[in-house]
């Protein structure tokens, strides 16, 4: 029996057709993209330089970290060609607090606007809920306008450095947003100082806090959906973050990635509909990205405990991202102090990227949903190839039923189909960027 | 070299903001007694959807009136309107949720709606998500699926000929429409839109994508991207371009609606002149460095340090018809020039490909959107002008008019 189902309540939309069991639960979901816009194509023949205007909108949400991948991969041209690009501390500092600001901005959003309005039965008072959500992001795009000038879709960083000059005073308002960031925080996610939190280590101890997430995690237990949604097991972290290094996790076994075995594939639907999410594997086997994979790859020590006990289950997954929250703010409020507005913002490398023959370059960053990476093809500074690969492909695109995709197999064998939304939205689904 | 400049310089200093701000006693006083006629009529109508009133919420929130004024104050003003009005606008916020919202999203990215969601003015969120009866908007209702299928149906058949219906994403053409379809029914974006249209009272097409064709329609439009107004005829359409849209003006149009019953007053590229009747230039904090002649030169170096003027960094302040220089972004706390980032001309039609990045203008052979940086808006306006003394009530007058953008506004 074949149900569909359209999902909203992402960036873009996306469809879930279910194939179900004689007793109703689900036997396999297909995951189908129908929107596209080209992206890659329209970067084709254009100036180098002009992808820094055009990549962040691919997303309203991680148009910073589409930036900051497009300035990677435009730096990586310049080591590839044999010249150095240097960057200050004092802008490596800043591209790192906007881009956690922005990451910051989504999970609020996620949990409150995305997730929490799926799951049946979850009382909590969404007005207020509403409210909070909607100044924490507001917070934030006010704390990244600082130095990017406005948020969503900023171009404020280029190779070389940046383009803002902070003085004290940026930064003290900075400081001061990011203190309403982390109360906000304590009084509605989690109720108990960050510290605590990034240094919690029992599943315990979470359970037993006030606030939404606690709250909806024994909401999970009660409902016995604390083993859903679990997938392969396996997770992904292409580049060095904040709070971690890169690597891939086979269940809690660590080992380090190389860029060159990622490999993208040509959209499918066995249904025949229309789909453009391209599937993307790392030696041909799928992998999660996002907080949990980053959470794992770290060693994060309470995610890594609700691992051992719950996998890679739906309510481990949510409880990275949230508690992610927490460790970035907490980086946040330390990067401050480290700024030195004395070194400069930018450096000049040392050509211009039009007097290098040909060359090509790749740029990874972690964005809110997980491992992003641009590459790109230059001859005299023109672009001839750009190919951007996103988190949420990782995740969603679909493989068979044999082989399912890593939120296909979450889905699978789910009691009905309104646990599969809420798993389903337990990655943090984005069309817009999946498609581009 | 030296002579091109100063032509330039010449040309971008010329006077240029000529937006009719003050348009006489008679008008004003005449207009005044129409708004009050709305908000009275308004008033007597059941709140559609939700029944929160302003005040209850202004003060539940600890929003004193004094804040309150000071957001309707900096709203007249906005909105080109005498101070006298400032009561009237201040009764138009509390009637917003007599006027209903449809938002959809086609080919986007949801920035637009982000910035939305949160735009500016004290606690204006609460302004904005629980006064302003937003019928449908598939990012923050609750409702999704066949539910939110359902729901925009209801919408529409309550709401007949009455609800603003704003759109943010362009539409694809090529293929049948392949690249963007909606809904089980497999609905194409083109379709889409054409049916929610026929029943709206006015369309107001948010972000350069909806406005222009965006990014989606840059060369060499892979998904044959097209505007809004390319797609729908015969109904009124606003449109609030740039990348993204600034909450500001979006509130700034359905107040206007609300205040007036009518739509803003459009240039020749539908824009309201309230927002785009001026030139970033004109009202740039770092403009007295371009009288100088003080640049920056390089990015980082001594001029960016002092905030010198961007121009020969490729800003495109002197061509685009924004208020952003004004009203900034994310309530008020900055703008790309404020960080030492040129302009990107992001409301004016295909800028990804006619602007580049880093180009000065002077060296990259563009010509100005309207035809010429020294043609105002105003008299590129003119014919459309006029279509905005005819109520939205009376639709075939006005989209007659605003039909003939395009010809009147090259003559």
């Amino acid at each position: 029996m074949k149900i569909e189902r359209l999902i909203e309540r992402i960036e873009g939309e996306a469809t879930l057709l279910f194939e179900r069991e004689g007793d109703g639960s689900i036997r396999f979901a297909e995951i189908v993209f129908p929107h596209f816009r080209g992206m890659e194509k329209i970067l084709e023949r254009k100036e180098a330089l002009d992808a820094l205007a055009i990549t962040p909108r691919v997303c309203g949400i991680c148009g910073h970290a589409h930036l900051m991948a497009t300035v990677r991969a435009l730096e990586s041209c310049y080591d590839n060609a044999g010249y150095r690009v240097q960057i200050s501390s004092k802008a490596e500092t800043i591209r790192a607090l906007t881009l956690a600001l922005e990451m910051v901005q989504n999970h609020f959003k996620w949990f409150y606007l995305t997730l929490l309005p799926s799951v049946p039965g979850f009382e909590t008072n969404r007005d207020a809920s509403l409210l909070a959500v909607h100044r924490a992001a507001s917070l934030c795009a006010k704390a990244i306008a600082h130095f990017a000038g406005q948020w969503p879709h900023t171009s404020y960083a280029l190779p070389g450095g940046v383009m803002c000059d902070p003085t004290h005073l940026e930064l003290m308002q900075v400081e001061s947003l990011i203190s309403r960031l982390c109360e906000i925080f304590e009084s509605t996610l989690l109720h108990a100082p960050l510290e605590t939190v990034t240094q919690m280590s029992q599943v315990g101890e979470l359970f037993e806090c006030e606030g939404d997430l606690p709250a909806l995690l024994r909401h999970f237990q009660r409902a016995g959906w604390e083993r859903f949604g679990q997938s392969h097991d396996r997770f992904i972290v292409l580049s060095e973050h904040l709070l971690g290094p890169s690597g891939k996790a086979l269940k809690t076994r660590l080992a380090s990635v190389d860029l060159e075995m990622v490999e993208e594939g040509q959209p499918t639907s066995p249904q025949g509909y229309t789909n453009h999410a391209k599937p993307v594997r790392y030696k041909s086997d799928l992998y999660e990205a996002g907080p949990l994979a980053r959470a794992m790859v770290a060693k994060q020590p309470l995610i890594r405990q609700m691992h051992r006990k719950y996998k890679d289950a739906s309510m481990t997954r949510i409880a990275a991202r949230v508690v992610e929250i927490a460790a970035l703010l907490q980086r946040c409020r330390e990067s401050i102090g480290v700024i030195d507005l004395n070194e400069p913002s930018y450096i000049e490398p040392p050509v211009k990227l039009s007097d290098i023959e040909a060359v090509q370059g790749r740029g990874t960053v972690e964005a809110a949903r997980g491992s992003l990476i641009h590459s790109l093809r230059l001859r005299r500074g023109k672009i001839l190839r750009y190919c951007i690969v996103t988190p949420t492909q990782w995740n969603l695109a679909n493989g068979t039923p044999e082989d399912p995709g890593v939120a296909q197999k979450a889905m699978v064998g789910l009691p009905d189909e309104t646990a599969a939304e809420v798993v389903f939205r337990s990655f943090d689904v984005c069309s817009v960027c999946t498609t581009q | 070299m030296t002579d091109k400049r100063e032509a330039v310089k010449k040309l971008f200093t010329a006077k240029s903001s000529r937006v009719e701000t003050n348009k006489g006693d008679v008008y004003y006083q005449r207009l005044y007694a129409q708004c009050k006629k709305r908000i009275e009529a308004l008033k007597t109508l059941e709140p559609f959807g939700n029944k929160l009133e302003l005040q209850d919420l202004l003060s539940e929130e600890g929003v004193d009136r004094r804040d309150f004024m000071k957001w309707v104050s900096a709203t007249t003003a906005m909105l080109m309107l005498p101070s006298f009005f400032e009561p009237l606008v201040a009764e138009a916020a509390e009637v917003m949720n007599r006027v209903p919202v449809i938002w959809i999203e086609l080919q986007d990215c949801a920035g637009n709606s982000e910035a939305f969601i949160r735009s500016d003015g004290p606690k204006v969120d609460e302004i904005i998500l629980e006064i302003i009866s937003l019928e449908f908007q598939e990012t923050l209702m609750a409702a999704a699926g066949h539910q939110a299928e359902a729901q925009l149906h209801d919408a529409v058949e309550t709401f007949k000929g009455k609800y603003l219906l704003f759109v943010e994403g362009s539409i694809p053409t090529a293929m049948n429409g392949f690249y963007g379809t909606i809904g089980p029914s497999g609905e194409t974006f083109e379709e889409h839109l054409t049916r929610l249209s026929k029943d709206a009272a006015a369309i107001v097409a948010v972000g350069s994508c909806a406005t222009f064709g965006g990014v989606p329609a840059a060369a060499p439009n892979p998904t044959g991207a097209k505007g809004v107004m390319d797609i729908v005829k015969g109904k009124p359409i606003i449109n609030i371009p740039a990348c993204p849209a600034n909450p500001a003006n979006m509130v700034g149009v359905i107040l206007h609606y609300v205040l007036t019953g009518q739509i803003p007053e459009l240039d020749s590229l539908l824009r309201p002149k309230f927002a785009f009747g001026y030139r970033i230039h004109d009202n740039c904090e770092r403009r007295a460095h371009f009288d100088a002649g003080e640049f920056v030169e390089e990015w980082g170096d001594e001029g960016a340090k002092n905030n010198f003027c961007l121009y020969k960094m490729g800003c495109k302040g002197p061509m685009t018809f924004n208020n952003c220089s004004i009203v900034r972004y994310n309530e008020g706390v900055n703008w790309p020039i404020g960080v030492g980032r040129g302009c990107i001309g992001c409301s004016e039609p295909d800028f990804w490909d006619k602007y580049a990045y880093e180009r000065p203008m002077a060296d990259a052979n563009i010509k100005a959107p309207t035809g010429g940086v020294e043609k105002t808006v105003d008299e590129f306006g003119l014919g459309v002008l006029t279509a905005t003394a005819v109520g939205i009530g009376i639709h075939a007058a006005a989209s007659a008019l605003a039909g003939k953008k395009s010809d009147e506004g090259e003559k």
